[in-house]
């Protein structure tokens, strides 16, 4: 193993080489994968999930994962980084998706420790959250709806229920929060952080 | 209503349909309604795009985004900007600091694993190389085979004849050790037919037991062809009482097991005869003892 270390250099081996070397279970350089980008999944489950333990067992997980089933990494379609984090978004949103089910079924049989133990897991609809550092840019109304959608995993419907709107008002939001969004990445990043 | 941008895939079609309106007509209109169609559906996905990048779509609407960009490399390009807009989304969240135990347990985790791991090989090797040991082993000549079965076939049977003469021991010592205990033990003498030499020996026996005890002395020493045998004689004939040879010294202790109890015989007779007994007497009597 400290052979593979001394092997590895950081600043020269892409994440697809890390990756090879993962399948051929050299943990070397799972370190190395993690040490790029483990702060960056943890903060984002941590942002999706509201609650630091559980994002610490997700950023295992989705660790674990890259370390078990590397092999269901594809090159063409996403950057090893993005491929990760969208990972990390889906299951973080699924586990969201699961607290909300459990507490909405307490609530409907009156159940209140399980609703109780639930409820600071749950995020309400519309809270303030730490301002995203993109989307902060945004009008509040296109933030939250984007928010809503893409980070906490409501549906449309759900969403426009929710904040009283039209359906096609929420997506004329979140189409608008997108696409001004994208103006500002193509501007090369002159209004970003 | 939008001005038409025709792709790669458009502008083929209505090429090879103007080549069809030079020979007819429907086909250039079909055509063109085609292009129509796909248009109408170009300006439909390319709205929906940004909220597919963003999984935002129901599984229909998705199904049809997909089915679209299949064939439309403007819109593929499209999405692939929102695809960026998705991920950066994904990048900028707050930053937050990952605790160190974190690393450690997963790092810890992996490298338990690659150990298992490399050790399940170190098996897996060892016994693909005991496999590759029998393969061999079928590969012997088929010579090699059959003396291994004789060679089976001879333990085998000499571990029986050892288990049974075992057992067989251990049964006539637990019948001598019976006799012995008997409080109506007899000894009768053995002399030998020649009335000038003198006793040579004894049968320990009880009337109702079927098992004796044969103590002789001053045998003649036999050759490896000979031994001698016992013979029960009562009224109805005589009946063999087994074989036994002299040690150097010309005695002889042997148990004999008669097919009823001893009581019931009158005479004990002992004969020379081939080596393995014989079914009657071939030669003269030489020693002899009344049992009645």
């Amino acid at each position: 193993m400290q052979s593979h270390s001394a092997e590895i250099d950081a600043a020269v081996v892409s994440d697809e080489q890390l990756l090879v070397q993962v399948l051929a279970r050299d943990p070397a350089a799972l370190r190395q994968l993690y040490e790029r980008h483990g702060s960056a999944v943890y903060s984002l489950a941590q942002y999706i999930l509201r609650d630091a333990a559980v994002a610490e067992e997700l950023t295992q997980e989705i660790f674990l994962t890259v370390w078990n089933k590397a092999e269901q990494y594809q090159a063409d379609y996403a950057r090893f980084r993005t491929w990760l984090l969208s990972i990390t978004r889906n299951r973080a949103i699924d586990q969201l998706r699961r607290r909300r089910r459990r507490i909405q079924s307490a609530l409907s049989l009156d159940d209140a420790s399980v609703a109780e133990e639930f409820a600071p897991l749950v995020e309400p609809i519309d809270s303030q959250r730490e301002l995203h550092l993109l989307l902060r840019h945004l009008p509040p109304e296109q933030r939250l709806a984007i928010e809503l959608c893409y980070f906490q995993g409501y549906t449309h419907e759900e969403i426009a229920a929710h904040l009283h709107i039209p359906l096609g008002t929420l997506k004329s939001r979140i189409l608008l929060g997108l696409k001004k969004l994208r103006a500002m990445l193509k501007d090369g990043d002159a209004h970003l952080p | 209503m939008m001005p038409w941008t025709l792709g790669v895939s458009e502008t083929v079609a209505l090429r090879s349909a103007l080549d069809c309106f030079r020979c007819g007509g429907t086909e250039f209109i079909q055509a063109i309604r085609r292009n129509v169609s796909l248009e109408m559906q170009h300006s439909q996905v390319q709205e929906q795009i940004p909220l597919y990048a963003v999984g935002g779509l129901t599984e229909d609407e998705s199904a049809r985004v997909a089915q679209h960009l299949d064939v439309c490399p403007s819109c593929r390009a499209l999405w692939s900007e929102y695809q960026f807009v998705a991920a950066e989304l994904l990048e900028h969240v707050p930053p937050q600091i990952v605790p160190a135990h974190v690393g450690a347990r997963l790092l810890n985790l992996a490298a338990a694993d690659a150990r298992r791991d490399a050790s399940f090989e170190k098996r897996r090797a060892a016994r693909s190389e005991r496999a590759r040991f029998w393969e061999r082993g079928v590969t012997m000549p088929r010579w090699a085979f059959g003396l291994l079965a004789i060679f089976l076939l001879f333990l085998f049977g000499a571990v029986g004849a050892f288990a049974w003469q075992s057992q067989k021991s251990n049964a006539q010592a637990a019948q001598v050790q019976q006799l012995f205990a008997a409080r109506n033990l007899k000894f009768v003498p053995i002399r030998s037919e020649d009335a000038a030499a003198n006793d040579k020996g004894y049968l320990c026996l009880t009337a109702q037991n079927s098992t004796g005890l044969l103590w002789l002395y001053n045998l003649a020493p036999l050759d490896h062809e000979h031994v001698y045998q016992v013979w029960l004689r009562d009224n109805m004939g005589r009946e063999n009482g087994g074989t036994f040879r002299a040690d150097y010294d010309g005695r002889a202790v042997a148990v004999i097991q008669a097919p009823r109890p001893l009581g019931e015989y009158q005479e004990i007779g002992i004969t020379i005869e081939p080596t393995g007994g014989s079914l009657a007497p071939t030669t003269p009597r030489v020693f002899v003892g009344k049992l009645d």
